[in-house]
This record gives structure tokens, sequence and C-alpha cells, in this order.
């Protein structure tokens, strides 16, 4: 493509009279769509597995659809009744109750519909699967709609009762996320805190939060030496060194998590060991697993990798030539290796932090199996609603709150050290 | 938004298809609890069928919960045909109407019967303790458990609010029928955490099956609770010295269920309302796990070796049967209750 002499006037062209332009266009948008149909496996891939499930968690958070497209009519009806004004609701009410609760016996639903309100109204699942099957049968009596429920049921006659009925109603509903933060509605239909005793969520996130941060800072403590020996000594001792930094790493988490319960124990190897050199006496076993500092230990092993392999990959790229100037430059041992090594390692304190962080916060096997009595964390409730009470809507409120926390430390991370310093390798 | 809310089922059930099962083209895919439980059910169950009419079954391990059922019918790709439950969870799917509802031809021949689920074994919560640790005087009953003078040590319990309340409140005296009633007041439901108050400090609480007689064995608590099955297993297979406190069962039931929407549901109602209705095949399973049979008929058929360690066996007037009626309606609020009450 010799193009000599150029002429304002006529468009530069390549050897087969296509515009240059054109023909530029033309190769830069193969190259795109080159680019793109290479990524486009991975792209499809978090799209599947992470961009739509946590989507979809976040949605599930706040539907609610299921008394509302089941007892449309009734939630129809209770709309213009005012809980706060301390009566029952209209007659009206009662007799779409009726019918509804009736036709969904028929079509075998009621069970769906009596298992959400259930959440927010303990024994409501048998009184409401009762009342349906006896309107279904025609066993019901009474004059009135409302005289029927009240035979079936005292509870039908408790101003309670009908506004959880009301509030279940709402689609989109921010009641998970006022039951994630240990709220409920009263009969007002006001929000109010859980009574004392049943509040566990907003307590569970703190500890969550802070044996999370206690792992991280314990396991930067335990992995720097453990890094910067890796780092100074010969490829071939610090190559057999790594291996057994990840040989633990590539054996199972369970049997991991089993092997602290046979050494911690109270009866276990370490607590033997210590009675037996005298520095506890029979009596005075130590109590290490079944509560939280079997957690925390158990957890710290578990994750000391994801700390190491960060600090490693970066010190080992720091020179030993700085040190050694400082040193001869008059610094002290001391003042060269935090004013000089410290500052270039970093980048890898803060992705090591980051991932042990972020990891331990989800953790669940592990405080589940060791946990005890006081070392519960909040992915421990997630788990349980998600496979025992099956409340989801609940389950996915307290993800996203935990994806938010998350969220929010990693910005004030970005903000006070800066995302583009970490390194992961 | 109809598709967005079908991916994470599908992506739950992506996982597990990943996870490497193998669905055979005709197989019955049985769901249940794995280890020692399900080699039992296959020993005992699946392979004389198999030899019988050549309908062929294939395993597969969960660990309970009603999650993975729902999320393959969300997704609309269910690969299990029959399910292995305990009745709170079958009563859970039957409601939110992931089961194929089952008629049983003699509902008045067996201990208890579900619309949802044909009856597997009764199994029981039972408390348990080491021989040597007690060597002049056994536990026996409830109180014992609450007894740290005459029986001192610590205590072993399941991390969950089921069973626990219960022994509480016969711990305080309350009798035996009358224990879901009491546990149905909010007084009731105060006087059973008071009651485990008195062993908060002095307690151990395990996750899974596999913990409870370990814990006993590692003498980590004295008396504990746990599954019958597990503590006989160790006693006979492992010859653990551990000896079960029978006044103390709190007897519960496994059910068979199908799904709805499983691909050989014709092939499982036919087993599980035929060949596994009877009394031979109900009896048979006493040869492999210590849980009594479902059907009152199968005794005739019982392994004499392990006959007087069943629960069916030990049934009497101390005996309580898990209400799973009570907890299906009150185990969110319970449970609740009951973690804020252990995180304290």
């Amino acid at each position: 493509m010799a193009v000599t002499a150029v002429d304002a006037a006529a468009p530069i062209t390549t050897a087969d009279g296509v515009p240059l332009k054109v023909s530029l266009a033309r190769t830069e948008r193969r190259k795109t769509v080159t680019a793109f149909l290479l990524v486009a496996p991975l792209l499809a891939f978090i799209l599947v597995t992470f961009v739509f499930p946590i989507g979809d968690m976040l949605l599930r958070s706040v539907q609610n659809p299921v008394v509302a497209n089941l007892l449309p009519r009734t939630i129809d009806a209770l709309e213009s009744w005012d809980p706060a004004s301390g009566e029952l609701p209209p007659e009206a009410v009662f007799a779409a109750a009726a019918e509804e609760f009736a036709r969904r016996h028929d079509e075998k639903l009621i069970g769906k519909i009596s298992g959400r309100i259930n959440y927010d109204l303990s024994g409501a699942k048998s009184m409401i699967k009762k009342t349906a099957r006896k309107f279904a049968r025609g066993q019901a009596d009474g004059v009135t709609a409302r005289e029927a429920f009240v035979n079936i049921d005292k509870r039908w006659e408790k101003v309670r009762t009908w506004a959880i009925i009301k509030q279940a109603g709402r689609d989109p509903t921010p009641a998970y996320y006022a039951n994630a933060v240990d709220r409920t509605y009263n009969e007002a239909g006001d929000v109010v805190a859980q009574p004392e005793n049943r509040q566990i969520y907003v307590k569970l996130f703190v500890r969550t939060l802070w044996v999370s941060l206690a792992i991280t800072v314990a396991c930067l403590l335990l992995a720097y030496p453990v890094s910067y020996i890796l780092s100074i000594v010969p490829t071939r001792i610090s190559n057999l060194l790594i291996i057994m930094v990840l040989l633990p790493f590539w054996t199972s988490l369970l049997v991991r998590t089993t092997s602290w319960i046979v050494l911690l124990q109270s009866q276990g190897v370490i607590n033997d060991l210590l009675v037996w050199t005298g520095a506890i006496d029979d009596e005075g076993r130590l109590s290490l697993v079944y509560n939280m500092t079997g957690t925390m230990i158990a957890m710290i092993q578990i994750l000391l990798p994801f700390m190491i392999l960060p600090l490693f990959s970066v010190m080992k790229t720091i020179s030993p030539y700085h040190i050694r100037a400082a040193k001869s430059l008059g610094a002290s041992p001391a003042k060269a290796f935090w004013t000089v090594y410290f500052p270039q390692t970093l980048p890898g304190i803060g992705a090591g932090s980051l991932l042990v962080f972020i990891l331990s916060v989800g953790y669940y096997i592990t405080p589940a199996l060791v946990g005890g009595r006081t070392g519960q964390l909040i992915s421990n409730m997630i788990a349980y609603h998600m496979q025992k009470s099956l409340n989801w809507g609940l389950a996915a409120a307290l993800g996203a709150i935990l994806l938010g926390g998350i969220l929010a430390l990693y910005w004030l991370y970005n903000r006070l050290v800066g995302i583009d310093k970490m390194k992961l390798g | 938004m109809r598709r967005l809310n079908k991916t994470l089922p599908v992506a739950l059930a992506g996982s597990m298809l990943l996870a490497g099962q193998a669905f055979g083209a005709d197989a019955i895919n049985i769901t249940s609890w794995g280890g020692a439980w399900s080699a039992s059910l296959k020993a005992a169950w699946a392979d004389p069928y198999t030899e019988e009419t050549g309908q062929k079954f294939n395993f597969i391990d969960y660990n309970g919960g009603v999650a993975e059922l729902r999320a393959q019918q969300e997704a609309g790709n269910v690969s299990w045909d029959i399910v292995d439950m305990i009745p709170a969870e079958t009563t859970i799917a039957c409601d939110e109407g992931l089961l194929e509802e089952l008629e049983i031809p003699n509902p008045e021949g067996w201990f208890d019967t579900h619309p949802c689920g044909v009856g597997g074994v009764v199994w029981a919560t039972v408390m348990a303790y080491k021989d040597p640790t007690f060597p002049e005087e056994q536990p026996a009953t409830v109180a014992d458990f609450w007894d740290f003078d005459r029986f001192p040590g610590k205590r072993s319990m399941r991390k969950v609010a089921e069973v626990n309340l219960e022994w509480a409140l016969i711990a305080d005296g309350v009798a035996v029928p009358d224990v879901y009633d009491v546990l149905g007041t909010e007084e009731g439901v105060d006087r059973a955490f008071a009651k485990l108050d008195q062993v908060k400090e002095q307690s151990v609480w395990w996750e899974a099956g596999a913990q409870a007689p370990q814990i006993l064995v590692d003498e980590e608590a004295s008396i504990g609770t746990a599954y019958n099955g597990r503590i006989y297993n160790a006693y006979k297979n492992e010859s653990q010295p551990l000896s079960i406190m029978w006044d103390t069962q709190v007897w519960d039931i496994g059910y068979m269920t199908v799904a709805k929407g499983a691909p050989n549901a014709e092939a499982a109602k036919e087993f599980l309302l035929g060949a596994y209705s009877s009394p031979e095949y109900q009896g048979r399973i006493t040869y492999h796990i210590a849980y009594g049979p479902m059907l009152k008929a199968a005794a005739d058929f019982v392994d004499p070796e392990v006959s007087g360690h069943l629960p069916t066996d030990n049934i009497n007037e101390h005996s309580v049967q898990y209400d799973y009626l009570f907890w299906a309606d009150h185990r969110d609020e319970l449970q609740e209750r009951f973690s804020a009450w252990l995180a304290l």
C-alpha cells in the first residue's frame, strides 16, 4: 500500500479501491469480533454461574408472590382495612378467604400459603390447613363467614393474624430484610424490634465480622515470617517447603476439620501432651474445641495458604540488595525492614488479607462442626434457612446483607489502600 | 424475569450433575443419607428386589433438607425418584407440592402413616453413656441427665431446638403425654429454656450424627444424646462400651417418598407400595441396621440378635413420639430462639 502523494480532495484508497478508512474499520471490527468470540465462553460461564444466581438471589430477597398470587381477592379486600383500628377486618374479607382457602385446598396449594404465613406467624401452618380443609369439605358452620372461621379456630379472632396475612400479601416486600435485622411487624403493621430472646441475626453479623477480622490478622502474623523464609532460602529448599504449605491445601476440608477435633478435644493429643508434661493437671484440661477457640484455630490453619501464597510471590520479587543498601547507608535492621522492605510487601498483604477475609466471612462447614455453642456464624443461619426451613427469601436477604457488607469493606479498602496496589502473584 | 428466576435452581441442579452422578437410564434413583444407612437399604431392599424383578437402583447421597428437591422442581429437571425423608421435611415438601401422594392399602397396619410417604423405619433420639464412666450407679431417666451431683461430667446434645426442648420439659416434671401441649404455650417454652440454662455451662453440641457416639467414646461428655442406630453400631461393630438409656427415647419415623415429576415415578410407586411394604422386606432391614420396621406385622421377620435393641422394642409410657406436626408449625420460631439462646 504505497500512497505517495496525499491529495486532500481524493480519499485514500487501498489497492482494491476501498477507502482506507472503511478498510481499517472493517479489519478493526473483525478483530473485535474475534476477541469477543474468544472471551465469549468465559463471559457465558461467569453470567451463568455468577451474575444470574446472584441477581436471582437479590430478587428473591424482595419477591413475595405466594400469598399475593394465591389469595388475590382476600388481599384486595384487606387493602381498605387498617389493622391499627384494632377492629377485625370486614365480613367481605372473611367471605373471600373462605372461598379462596377452599379452592386452594382442592388444588393442593394451601400448603404453600400456610408455609409462607408460618414464617411470620408461628403455628399458622396447621391452623390454615385445618381451616381450609373444613371449608373445602363443607364442615364449616356459622351464620357468617367470620363466625365459621372463629368456630374452627379462635386465633382467627385476633387482629394480629389478619395483620400478618395483609403484610404477607405485599409483593415486593421489605419483610425479609426486616427479619434479617431482627425486626418484625406489630399489630398496627409497623416495623418493631423482635422480642429480645429471638434477636440473633445482628449479633451473628457482628460476630462474623470480628471473627473474620481476627482470623485475617492472625493469618497475616503467622504467614509473614513463613513467606519471608520461603522467599530467601535456595529454590531447592523453598520448593520443598512450598509443597508442605500446599499439602494440607489439597486435603479434603472435612478431613482437616475432623483432624482438628482429634487434636484439640479434651482427651485429645494436645491436652494429653500438656498433662503428660505437667503443664496442666488432669482435672484442668483445656476446652479447645466445640467453642470459638476451636473455630478460630481450625479456620486459621485452613485459610493460611491463601495468605502465604500471595505474600510469597510478592516477597520473591523484592531484591535483597534493597535491604543491604539501606543498611550500608546506616539504617538499623529494624528501620531497614520497616521503611524499605515492608512497604514493598503491601500488595501481597492486601491480596492475602482480602482473600482470607472474604473466604472466612462465608465459611460454614468448619464452624458447624467445631463451633459448638459459641462458634456459630451467620453463614450457619443462611444454610439453615436454605436447607431446613426453606425460607429462601430470608436466606437471600441475609446473603444480600453479607454481600453488601463485603462490598462496602472492599470500597473502604480501595479508598484507603487502592485496589491497583493489590498483587495476587 | 421468568428465565432469571430459574437460574438459581438450574445452577444448583447443574452443579449436582457435575458432581459426577451417573443417572442410569431406567434405574430408580434413591436419594438417601449415605454411609451405613444407604448400604443397609441396598442390602435389605434394593438388591433382593433387583434379583426378583430385574429393576435396578441407583443410590444418591444427600444431607437432608428440601432445598435440592425444590431446586430440581423449579428448574423443571427432576432426577430423583425415591427420596428418604424425616417426617418434618416430608410434611414441608408435601405442602409445597414437591411429592406424589401415596395411597397406602392398609394404613392401620403401620405405626404411622403420611399422605406423601411410606414408612421406612422407626428410629429414635436417645441419651447414652460410656459404661466405665458410671461403674456404680447408671443414669436411666431424663432427670438423671440434669443431675450433675450423681452423674458428673459434661452433657452433649444435638445443636437444634427439637427434642432438647421436649426433654427439658420432662426433666422439669411435665408428664410425657402433655409435653407438646405445654411446649405450645409461651410459659412452656420459657420453662424449657430455663431448664436448658441449667446444663448450658456444661454442654457440648454436635451437628453431624457421627459426632455423637464419638464425643462419648472420647469422653468429651459423660452423657450425650445420639441416634440409637449410631450407638448400636459403635457398640456392635466397633466394640465400644456404650449403653442406651431407653426410657429417654424420642422416637421418629423415616419415610420413603416419591418426587413429583420423577422420571421413574411409576416404577418407584410399584416398588414402595408393593414389595417394600411387605413384612419380609420391612423386617429384613434389622439384619443390617438397628432401626425398627414401621410395619407392625414385620416383627416376625426381625433379626433375633438385634431384638431388644430396636426403638420399637422399647416403646413404653416414658417414650415420646416426636410430633412432626408441632415442629412443622413452630420450628422456625423455636429454632430462632434456640440459636439466640445458644449464642449468648
